[in-house]
């Protein structure tokens, strides 16, 4: 990600805010504000949303007049990939439990992630998926009693 | 009974084998967190809540706040060996901690560290043991008027506090207050924003937004970064002493330091971080030889790290005697004792004066725990600092994903926690605060039920609350507050202008 893509990013995500902020206003009206001496459940959340509808144009045109804030990060190609690695693991870890269990999808996701963070060879990462799994299997479904999905092996 | 026959009475509730433990487990592990870089006690309470649940309200709020205050010991060992903060509370400690381990005396910066922690952290249980119960039975008299005045005080000297722009800040409050109105409202139950979802009918979980925003950001800002290691000083056990002069120089910045961070962590805001700043900032001006800061001066390490254990010692007041977190472990720690039906508050000490003894027994030797773990095992704590990313985060992923998911056995938390986990990178790569947020989010339903009460009493007008003498003083300190950042504001831009 570009200097330049950061920057729309930042005004993106402002008005990402903003919508979420009309949204909580919106919603509260529909709801109702009640009268003063016994108010309804849309009071509240009005005060939040209007709390975001008032602050999040002030962020937004903070943004376009500075150019986009400085950041401690920007995101290079290999970066995003990485990234969007670990987030694809995260969601086929909860799509793949209820079908191939608990050990299996853990020592798999461990697996995907050691590798995507560069863990070098392929003893040092399987050594480090199985101990994890069996490790944490366990830890939480034997002594903690978590009841882990068992999947296929169930 | 007064209060030496209750502390007795809680270290003998503790004397149990899990309380112990918890103790044990809790100290070790902040420990741990403290030395890993990037790894902040935020994030791993959040991991540790949803496991605390089968415990007991003190085992969970003994292993927990061992996390935090463990954190504040082990923060040290990296910044003053590597030169890379532990922990946001340490970054201070790196400017002369670093220094001295050049000169060959880390070991020395490390245990003055150490002692002065500890100096701190008794200081601070002794004033948390003595303050909390006072606050709380002043607090007894407060009313929904006095709670809601006394919330936008604290919400506004928290937006004073909320870094670079408190507009930011205030956006994520109004976010945290809308996340805490979705599903039931809490005085006539009616759904909110749930769009019919089951999920969202029950609300978003504290949890998995937590997990998320804490545990999950970290874990994909550490995946985007490149991993350069460490290169780590060795430090034997015999260089860990002191000479004379260092144990003299240390004596009064550790004093100073456990008085500083104690007062600041009564303050809303980021405590542990900023009163390692005002300690230093404090032991430089009253030094003789001030020039000499930063090449390696004792009472620039021991001041700073004494003050980050104390302020954890402080900030547990108004947690505790209020029901009020004013950062966000606080908030994490009120989170876990709503779960175990604990209210924090001033009925504390009436209702469940066990938790509060036993957990103040607890702190005790929590202390101890973590000095004789942070001297001889200075070196074991170094190595782990030195493990690996690609090793560490896919074993910290699944915590994380096991523990969202072991709260319902619900795979929609799990879901929540990893769009909260990308939303938490967003906002910190445009430096959006999420303290705000996360604290907004677990007072966002106290904060309602007292607006709503003080309507319905006050006949749906709020000015009778200034005719509330202690609520008018909030609102009065909160106006004053108001004025000092405007002010502030103002005379910044003349500033820049005539710059």
């Amino acid at each position: 990600m570009n200097r330049r893509w950061a920057f729309v990013g930042e005004v993106l995500f402002g008005c990402l805010i903003l919508v979420c902020g009309i949204v909580a206003v919106t919603g509260s009206v529909q709801l109702g504000f009640g009268s003063l001496s016994l108010p309804g459940a849309g009071l509240f959340p009005f005060f939040a949303g209007l709390m975001i509808v008032i602050a999040a144009p002030i962020v937004i045109v903070k943004s376009i007049i500075g150019r986009g804030s400085d950041s401690e990060f920007i995101l290079k190609k290999d970066a995003f990939r990485t990234l969007a690695g670990v987030i694809v693991v995260f969601a086929a870890w909860i799509l793949a439990m209820p079908t191939l269990g608990y050990v299996v999808v853990t020592f798999a996701a461990v697996l995907a992630l050691a590798k995507l963070l560069s863990l070098e060879g392929w003893l040092k990462p399987l050594a480090l998926s199985a101990g994890t799994s069996l490790a944490t299997y366990i830890l939480f479904d034997r002594l903690l009693y978590l009841d882990l999905p068992r999947g296929l092996l169930g | 009974m007064d209060a030496t026959d209750q502390l007795l009475q809680g270290f003998l509730n503790l004397l149990t084998v899990t309380n112990l433990l918890a103790c044990f487990v809790g100290s070790f592990l902040g420990t741990i967190v403290g030395v890993l870089p990037g790894v902040g006690p935020a994030a791993t309470m959040t991991f540790m809540l949803p496991f605390t649940v089968g415990m007991g309200p003190e085992t969970g709020l003994i292993m927990l706040t061992g996390v935090w205050f463990g954190s504040q010991y082990g923060g040290s060992t990296t910044s003053i060996l590597v030169n890379i903060p532990g922990e946001a509370a340490s970054v201070i400690t790196c400017i002369d901690g670093y220094q001295m381990t050049k000169q060959g005396r880390g070991g020395a910066a490390l245990a003055m560290a150490a002692i002065g922690s500890f100096v701190a952290g008794t200081i601070g249980i002794v004033g948390l043991q003595f303050c909390a119960p006072f606050l709380g039975a002043a607090a007894l008299s407060f009313g929904p008027a006095e709670y809601l005045a006394f919330m936008l005080l604290a919400f506004i000297l928290l937006l004073g506090l909320a870094g670079e722009s408190p507009v930011k800040g205030m956006v994520m409050f109004g976010l945290g207050f809308w996340i805490s109105a979705i599903g039931l409202s809490p005085m006539d139950g009616v759904a909110r924003y749930s769009l019919g979802s089951e999920g969202l009918i029950s609300g978003i979980e504290f949890v998995p937004l937590a997990v998320g925003l804490f545990g999950v950001t970290e874990i994909l800002m550490v995946s985007i970064q490149t991993y350069v290691p460490p290169i780590m000083a060795k430090v034997r056990l015999r260089d860990l002493y002191p000479n004379r002069d260092e144990v003299r120089r240390s004596v009064a910045p550790a004093l100073r330091g456990s008085i500083i961070g104690f007062f600041m962590g009564l303050l809303p805001g980021p405590s542990t971080i900023l009163s390692t700043f005002l300690s230093y900032s404090v032991e430089k001006k009253i030094s003789k030889t001030p020039e000499r800061f930063g090449t390696g001066m004792i009472e620039g390490v021991v001041g700073p790290e004494s003050a980050n254990n104390s302020a954890v010692m402080g900030s547990m007041i108004p947690l505790l005697a209020l029901g009020i977190p004013f950062a966000a472990p606080s908030a994490i720690l009120l989170a876990g004792l709503r779960m175990h039906n604990v209210l924090p508050g001033p009925l504390l000490f009436t209702d469940a004066p066990r938790v509060f003894w036993t957990f103040i027994a607890a702190m005790y030797l929590a202390n101890l725990i973590l000095l004789l773990l942070n001297l001889p095992f200075v070196g074991l704590f170094a190595r782990i600092a030195m493990t690996r990313p690609a090793v560490l985060m896919p074993f910290v992923s699944i915590v994380c994903l096991v523990g969202t998911y072991s709260m319902r056995n619900s795979f929609f938390d799990v879901w929540v926690m990893i769009v909260s986990g990308v939303v938490g990178l967003l906002f910190r790569r445009w430096k959006f605060p999420v303290a705000p947020l996360i604290i907004s989010v677990v007072l966002g339903p106290m904060l309602e039920i007292n607006l709503r009460k003080t309507l319905v009493m006050f006949d749906g007008s709020l000015l009778p609350v200034f005719g509330r003498p202690l609520a008018a003083v909030f609102l009065a300190a909160s106006v004053m507050v108001v004025g000092a950042m405007a002010w502030r504001a103002a005379r910044a831009r003349a500033l820049r202008r005539s710059a």
